[in-house]
């Protein structure tokens, strides 16, 4: 087989959307020594994941996990029995037994489900019925930077491809003309967000997750420099063409038939990148719905993004919001932060369903842990801890069966108490939606096949249609 | 009953499938290249080296006691695979078959075809290829014997020929240049270069030589070695903090082209620190294992970051010289390779003993202040000047007459003040009086900066047992400079109403001379006091004039005094304050006199009313007494002649330039060395037994019973060593052919590739390591080769039998690093600075990339122009926010050990070489070049075609892009520099 019918064959598989991309394929082919099945492990729910990433952890008590016990033993002293062997990443180890802090938000339920969701998300609340809660997620990272790789890599140390590059090697794109695996920004900067958050690890770079800016042109060196139009452009490509042909011709390396086609995929990204940038088309109906002001960046502008990012044929985004790392202030600040992405998700929810995306698109919602039930600090400005030990993250979309709560913290919401979730459970989920078996899903590194999920994860069957 | 009859059928058929297939080809099984990557990645996780994960007590990575002859029962029986225990199971029906389905995959027919020849052949067990010292095996024989260039194509020769391939033809020129400059020294061959190579004024050979020998050699294969070493310029993790790292990167470039045995760059860059009397640069070199990430910050957990450390220096050492995986055994024994997690600790206990100090935002290993090799150089010229200027000082008062000495006396003493203007104190004070509740603060602008020799005199009047006259002290918040005052703040050791004198060397902990005096000085009467300390030689008292020779002296000489931020107070003392708050004067001081020289009692003023007067009559009468004499020598030395002044200014660089040194990352051992334990599940917080520090069995067979880094690293080259020299010289062989003889250049345990050419391999180690470790030979010895200059256009005769080209029957055309291809750019500009070494620099990158650092980390300020043009190796290395354009070309981030880069080929990579401004400074340089080197569209394409492509146009390229230039566009020349730069053949290394 030449480098073209390779090349074409690449472009079917991609455009196809249901298959290995060829890269896991080769792959594969390459270590195992085995038959190489071209189907996915199983029939996908999702083509897509959008996944919103809450970064400097929301409180769950606060949001979508309601504790009444806590509210009645507000002020008390937590007993020592939910405190053994536990670090807190501020709270001083001086405070021996830290004071349970009641939720001042209201819940009430929502839907025909029922679900519980607090006052700070009255619309994503109005939405109950798309959602499955999982109360029982848990880890034992309590610090920002591991806990966001161990909740984007499965493991709390650098190095590890990010579940972005994980879906792009696994299933490669379902477009040319946008990367795989796309990253955006938003909200108000506490922690710096890494670019190792969407590193491709040991995976080929072109897995790496892109980046999409929010000044400037969306991804980097889209634009041409200044002295070179389109037109002239389409003028250097035709000559570079001709020029790599003959190479191609001389040499016969099919790596140089690549190399033309990248430099028409960019020529064509130049042209697509923008065009999904530009909200002019969206109806004004549409902006209001996610609070979309003028063109400026914030999380309502990525929500519309990712939907027509999803419309395009993007595999995977994700949206990260900073701003959520309360250790003081805790009820100003996550007012703050809910009214600022509480409509948008709403809206993003409605909006893919209406236009019958949310049933090919798996969303996810959560932060890096949840915060402490007990109190940080105190008077007017108090505030909540980090908290790995227990905490809430939501799914929705692509096969999810909505109206679901799924497991439990125990009375005041410290420790996964029932059907306890280990993050690779998430990310075995999440594979699976896709069509992917997390077990089967490797990739030779340093004499052993790596998962995503390690050597654990569950599937998280109760959730899924 | 009739399943069972169905099972039996089954079984045959496939007994009978797999005997056909074995008797029709039963090539020679090795069981080492053959049978261990089979057992190990299906079998060994059960049935292999980890004790607690054994199952049925069976291990199949060591068969002494499975291979038996004649028992019935034997699981392997040679000669005899259906008497075979071990073949039944893997031929048995799916519940009883082995692997069990839930563990993988079933054996491929190949895999089991392998493993019954294996059996039938006699099932002979060898130690693993790697773990046996290599020996130098014979020369092949070989047919073509004309085309070998040297004992290296004999090995290719003979694997081609066995695979019925021929090798290729040599290359053409213009590519045999490129490749050999890109190769050594990552940039293309100079115009200069072109022309001399096609006159064919050198051999080969020559040029081989003239390019291992340019400097840029050592910087283009550093390289390589600085992605193992994971070198960069910050911390990592979220803080991500600058850490000075470059003198490490300097000493890498400068070792590999002074071409050190790589048994000596081991050594210093594992254990320098250990030598003995290690030098400067030996210190240096161990930063090596200094560049291992390091969290900082709000609440790390420092003991859980200490031990990643560890974790990654064992990590990184495995990798680069043992090609092992060792990583593995840090959470259980190994599952392919022989090494248990006991000795993966005591491996970690050798590497367990490096200080780890600080907190928050400053944690860190040992640090060592280096001055930079271009400033020691500066210093040592200066002190030439200062001891050549010292000769010709005269001895004071030598030749002076007593007229001329009177007459210079009368002047001085009519007029004190200018006696104190001749001498030039740092800082003076006529008169202060003060009542016991303030000081008096010396104005900013007036503070001396007093960092080597000083001196204070002043006249007091006190009766107070404890009080500060000069300070610039507060040990309390850490920011200790010196003071001086009376009683010594109650300090240990101090005598209440004597003086007292504290220096320190750093602001802490403290580190200096501590200086008491023996004469009370608080009884109320006027005294003369005065301190004199001679930077690194000296301290003293002396009261009324006299030298105090009862003080006690103790603590240690230093030859600086730290800086302290603390503003200069007179009468009164700090106590862990920013302004004087304690210890202050009740009481008066006359005539203060502070001098950045040492001077005595006398010099600093210290003579009575009555004396002066006794003086005066003798003056007057013109007697040149004793006392006169010495008192004018004493004024004399006190006043700075112009040679002294000019001694006195070199000096004063000489200390400004010392005080410009750099931290450097060192390793260095606790005296007491940590107690290690097994991490039980690899979690530090569950020890486990303890261990003592010892070589794991695979590494070195020799008895070493207290090994250190230091033992370790020598050990490393034993002549018996099996993997070092192989793991060496394949990753040399990777760089010249995109891939090692061993593929997996990082791993050459049970499950990496076997190598492509084992004799081959094993006669480069030996060769290797009997050339006395020269890196540069086995360099030579490949650039020399036939194989290394083959042409690279693809073997059409190779598709079938050698699509991935392991046998090289052409040369593989490798797409140039993320360095290279920048530096391309640069030196095709003529504008590249080719300075050597030194600190990073900032190379453009648009705005807003890297917005999401740390904001106290810094921020990235592009450099100078000058420094736009310095090869990217000098790139600041921010690994959290890595140099845009080098990530997108696959240039790792550095936060962990790299041997290999993957080599991706992607629409993003198109877009930033064709459109990162950075790159378009070049592109635009060159197209000014062009222009100013010709208005004619073919000397423009002539020449650019050499500066980018090191060739010359064809015919019909030159027809196109002369007609592509003709054209009055003004960007035109822009556009066509852009489109040579971007040709694959431009990032192609062919």
């Amino acid at each position: 087989m030449t480098s073209v019918d390779q090349l074409t064959r690449r472009t079917m598989l991609t455009k196809s959307g249901g298959l290995l991309s060829l890269a896991a394929i080769n792959h594969l082919g390459a270590c195992q020594g085995n038959q190489v099945s071209l189907d996915q492990h199983f029939p996908a729910t999702a083509k897509h994941v959008i996944y919103l990433f809450m970064s400097g952890g929301p409180s769950h008590v606060d949001t979508f996990d309601p504790k009444p016990e806590l509210t009645r033993r507000n002020g008390q002293p937590i007993p020592e029995s939910y405190i053994k062997d536990v670090h807190f990443a501020m709270i001083p180890s001086s405070t021996k037994q830290p004071n349970l802090q009641a939720s001042p938000f209201k819940f009430s339920q929502h839907g025909e489900s029922g679900i519980a969701v607090s006052e700070l998300f009255p619309q994503v609340a109005s939405m109950a019925d798309h959602l499955a809660v999982i109360r029982s997620a848990h880890s034992s990272v309590f610090n920002h930077d591991p806990a966001v790789n161990l909740l984007n890599t499965g493991d709390s140390r650098v190095g590890r491809p990010t579940m972005g590059s994980w879906v792009s090697y696994g299933l490669g794109n379902m477009t040319e003309e946008m990367p795989a695996y796309v990253v955006m920004t938003s909200g108000v900067k506490r922690q710096p967000l890494l670019t190792s958050y969407w590193s491709s690890g040991f995976l080929p770079t072109e897995h790496q997750g892109v980046e999409l800016r929010n000044t400037g042109s969306p991804i980097l060196f889209l634009d041409n420099p200044p002295r070179v139009t389109r037109a002239e452009r389409r003028q250097q490509l035709n000559l570079m063409r001709w020029m790599n042909d003959r190479r191609f011709t001389a040499t016969a390396d099919p790596e140089i038939q690549t190399r033309i086609k990248q430099y028409e995929l960019a020529f064509q990204m130049q042209m697509e990148a923008p065009r999904l940038m530009n909200l002019a088309h969206e109806t004004a109906t549409t902006l209001e719905q996610y609070g979309v002001q003028d063109g400026k960046p914030s999380f309502a502008r990525n929500c519309l993004l990712a939907r027509r990012m999803v419309e395009s044929g993007v595999r995977y985004i994700q949206l990260y919001d900073m701003g959520w790392d309360s250790h003081d202030s805790l009820e100003k600040q996550h007012a703050r932060q809910c009214r600022a992405v509480d409509q948008p998700i709403a809206a993003l929810l409605s909006d893919l369903d209406q236009r019958g995306l949310l049933a090919e698109t798996l969303v996810i919602w959560g932060g890096e842990f949840g915060r402490t039930p007990v109190i940080q600090g105190g008077g007017g400005n108090w505030g909540r801890d980090h908290h790995p030990h227990g905490f809430t993250m939501w799914m929705a979309g692509g096969g999810v069966r909505g109206g679901t709560v799924f497991g439990a913290t125990d009375e005041f919401g410290f420790h996964a108490s029932e059907d306890k979730v280990d993050v690779h459970d998430i990310h075995a989920t999440a594979l699976h939606t896709l069509g992917l078996d997390h077990e089967r899903l490797v990739y030779r590194h340093q004499g052993r096949d790596f998962r995503l999920t390690d050597v654990s994860g569950n599937v998280i069957r109760d959730i899924l249609k | 009953m009739q399943s069972l009859v169905i099972r039996i059928v089954a079984m045959w058929l496939v007994v009978v499938a797999v005997s056909s297939i074995a008797n029709a080809q039963s090539p020679q099984v090795d069981y080492s290249r053959d049978i261990t990557p089979i057992l190990s990645q299906h079998c060994y996780a059960c049935h292999g080296p980890d004790e607690k994960a054994r199952q049925a007590n069976l291990r199949l990575d060591d068969l002494t006691n499975v291979i038996q002859p004649h028992a019935s029962k034997s699981l392997i029986r040679p000669g005899a695979p259906e008497g075979s225990h071990l073949w039944q199971r893997l031929i048995a029906e799916p519940e009883q078959r082995m692997p069990p389905a839930e563990h993988g995959a079933r054996l491929t027919k190949q895999q089991l075809t392998t493993i019954h020849d294996w059996i039938s052949q006699g099932a002979e067990v060898s130690t693993h290829w790697a773990f046996r010292a290599p020996r130098r095996p014979p020369l092949p024989e070989v047919k073509n014997k004309k085309w070998a260039k040297n004992e290296i194509d004999l090995f290719i020769l003979h694997k081609l020929q066995s695979v019925r391939l021929h090798p290729s033809e040599q290359a053409f020129a213009t590519t045999l240049l490129r490749r050999l400059a890109l190769d050594t020294t990552g940039l293309p061959p100079t115009l200069e270069e072109q022309s001399k190579f096609h006159q064919e004024e050198r051999s080969w050979k020559a040029w081989v030589d003239y390019f291992l020998d340019q400097p840029a050699f050592g910087e283009h294969q550093a390289n390589d070695w600085l992605d193992a070493a994971r070198y960069a310029d910050t911390t990592g993790h979220a803080a991500d903090k600058p850490r000075p790292m470059w003198l490490f990167r300097d000493w890498v470039i400068n070792a590999i082209n002074d071409n050190m045995p790589y048994d000596q760059f081991t050594i210093e860059q594992l254990a320098g620190d250990m030598l003995d009397e290690p030098t400067v640069s030996q210190l240096i070199a161990t930063g090596f294992h200094r560049n291992s990430m390091q969290a900082l910050g709000n609440n790390p957990r420092k003991e859980e970051f200490r031990v990643k450390g560890i974790i990654d220096r064992l990590e990184t050492t495995g990798k680069v010289w043992l090609g092992l995986t060792v990583g593995c055994a840090e959470c259980h024994d190994h599952k392919y390779d022989p090494l248990t997690q006991k000795e993966y600790y005591q491996l970690y206990a050798i590497f367990n003993n490096v200080p780890h100090l600080g907190e928050r935002f400053d944690v860190h290993g040992p640090r060592i202040q280096v001055l930079p090799p271009a400033t020691q150089q500066r210093i040592d010229k200066l002190r030439t000047q200062v001891a050549s200027l010292e000769s010709k000082l005269k001895t004071p008062a030598a030749n002076v007459t007593a007229q001329q000495a009177i007459k210079d006396l009368q002047h001085w003493l009519s007029d004190p003040a200018r006696l104190t203007a001749l001498q030039k104190p740092a800082f003076q004070l006529a008169e202060l009086t003060l009542d016991g509740s303030k000081a008096y603060l010396v104005p900013k602008q007036q503070t001396p900066n007093l960092t080597g020799s000083l001196s204070i005199g002043m006249w007091i009047k006190t009766t107070q047992t404890e009080v500060d006259l000069v300070s610039k002290y507060d040990w309390k918040s850490q920011r200790r400079s010196y003071v001086f005052g009376i009683g010594g703040q109650s300090d240990p050791g101090s005598k209440p109403g004597t003086l007292y004198a504290w220096l320190s060397e750093n602001q802490h902990p403290f580190r200096g001379p501590i200086i008491y005096g023996s004469t009370a000085v608080n009884d109320g009467k006027w005294h003369h006091i005065a301190l004199r300390f001679e930077a690194g030689k000296s301290i003293q008292l002396y009261v009324d004039g006299k030298l105090d020779s009862a003080a006690e002296m103790t603590g240690e000489m230093i030859s600086s005094i730290a800086h302290s931020p603390l503003p200069l107070a007179i009468g009164g003392g700090f106590d862990n304050a920013d302004q004087p708050n304690k210890f202050f004067l009740d009481g008066q001081i006359k005539d203060l006199r502070l001098f950045d020289r040492p001077l005595n009692g006398i010099q600093l003023g210290a003579i009575t009313r009555q004396q002066a007067n006794e003086l005066h009559q003798a003056i007057e009468q013109s007697e040149f007494t004793r006392e006169v004499a010495e008192y004018y020598q004493q004024l004399q030395e006190s006043i700075p002649d112009e040679l002294t002044k000019q001694i006195t200014s070199l000096r004063t660089e000489i200390s400004r330039l010392e005080k410009q040194t750099l931290e450097a990352q060192v390793m260095a051992e606790l005296p007491t060395p940590r107690e290690t334990y097994i991490h039980i599940r690899g979690d530090f917080e569950n020890p486990g037994p303890a261990v003592e520090p010892g070589i794991p069995a695979v590494i070195a067979s020799t008895e070493n019973h207290q090994p250190t880094r230091l033992t370790f690293a020598r050990s490393l080259f034993d002549k018996e060593n099996a993997l070092v020299a192989r793991v060496a010289v394949n990753r040399i062989w990777q760089h010249y052919f995109g891939r090692g003889i061993v593929a997996t250049v990082d791993d050459f345990g049970l499950q990496g590739e076997y190598p492509s050419h084992p004799g081959l391999l094993d006669w480069l180690a030996v060769e290797f390591r009997e050339s006395g470790w020269n890196v540069k030979h086995i360099h030579r010895l490949i650039l020399q080769s036939a194989v290394y200059q083959q042409a690279s256009t693809k073997n059409r005769a190779a598709e079938t039998p050698d699509p991935e080209n392991r046998w090289l029957s052409y040369a593989p055309r490798i797409r140039m690093n993320a360095e290279q291809i920048r530096d391309l750019a640069v030196f095709a500009s003529g504008k590249m600075n080719q300075e050597l070494g030194g600190p990073s620099v900032f190379p453009e990158q648009p705005e807003g990339t890297g917005q999401y650092r740390d904001e106290t980390a810094g921020q990235w300020v592009n450099s100078p122009e000058p420094d736009q043009y310095r090869r990217s190796l000098y790139t600041y290395w921010q690994r959290m926010s890595p140099y845009p354009l080098f990530i997108l070309l696959d240039a790792p981030s550095r936060e962990r050990c790299t041997t290999q880069r993957l080599k991706t080929n992607t629409p993003l990579q198109a877009l930033a070489l064709m459109n990162d401004p950075h790159l378009h400074r070049f592109t635009e340089d060159i197209a000014r070049r062009l222009s100013a080197y010709s208005d004619e569209p073919v000397e423009q394409v002539l020449l650019a075609f050499q500066l980018i492509l090191s060739r010359s146009p064809d015919r019909q390229e030159l027809k196109r892009f002369e007609a592509y230039l003709a054209t009055s566009h003004p960007d035109r020349l822009f556009q066509f520099v852009q489109i040579l730069l971007n040709l694959d053949e431009a990032l192609t290394r062919e």
